[in-house]
């Protein structure tokens, strides 16, 4: 237990955090992409967190970045024969993001990136309190 | 009787270990030795936290978590730092002020 592990811990909370928002971002901007990477609709992508490994001489390791995976669900099918990239039938492939799911992921990184900076400041507000004390 | 009084000097038992005026001793053992190695630290700390807040100011920086914590980390020793330097100092002042 080092005297700032708190706010590094709470730091890697916060980089955790905002790597979710870049991915929500992504995900719906892509939301109607039907070219995207290997010709292929966009598939929604996900970050995937896992607690790290504390270095040497330190008992807690915070939260690091496992990956960023694509998800599975299958895509929306959508009827638009006009579409250029309509299949023979008429129907367009589109993407399996569902804005609403991506909001609610958005407000959920949202409010952990603030419990991470609360953290923080009370860490920093329990070391200074302690300097009071000297004075 | 009285018991005659023993000559000037301290008894064994008035013998302080570990406190031998009038020779330096370096290294990091000594107190001198600690203090310029928590200053070089204290420095090490700040210039990470100038490095960080330049690279941000330059739009280098990806992360700005890190560089808060780095910041708020300098700032934080550097506290700490004074308020030592200033319990140091009030001693110092306590020896000064003492009648002999």
């Amino acid at each position: 237990m080092g005297l700032f592990d708190a706010l590094q811990i709470s730091s890697s909370g916060m980089s955790a955090e905002r790597l979710r928002m870049d991915v929500i971002a992504e995900n719906l901007a892509n939301a109607n992409t039907t070219r995207g990477a290997n010709g292929q609709p966009y598939q929604r992508q996900e970050v995937l967190l896992e607690s790290a490994s504390p270095s040497f001489g330190q008992v807690l390791g915070g939260v690091q970045v496992a990956g960023i995976v694509n998800d599975p669900t299958p895509p929306r099918r959508v009827y638009d024969p006009g579409h250029p990239d309509a299949d023979k039938n008429g129907y367009v492939t589109l993407p399996n993001v569902n804005p609403v799911n991506e909001m609610v992921d958005l407000i959920t990184a949202s409010r952990g990136y603030e419990a991470n900076v609360t953290a923080m400041t009370a860490a920093k507000q329990m070391f200074t309190k302690s300097l009071n004390v000297l004075r | 009787m009285i018991s005659p009084v023993s000559g000037p000097g301290l008894g064994p038992e008035f013998k302080i270990d570990g406190i031998s005026a009038g020779t330096p001793s370096g290294g990091g053992s000594s107190f001198g030795g600690i203090l310029s190695d928590k200053v070089g630290a204290l420095n090490d700390l700040q210039n990470q936290a100038a490095d960080q807040s330049q690279a941000l100011a330059t739009g280098q920086a990806t992360d700005v978590a890190s560089v808060v914590t780095t910041v708020e980390q300098a700032a934080l020793a550097m506290q700490l730092a004074v308020q030592v330097r200033n319990k140091a100092v009030d001693a110092y002042q306590e020896l000064m002020r003492m009648q002999v």
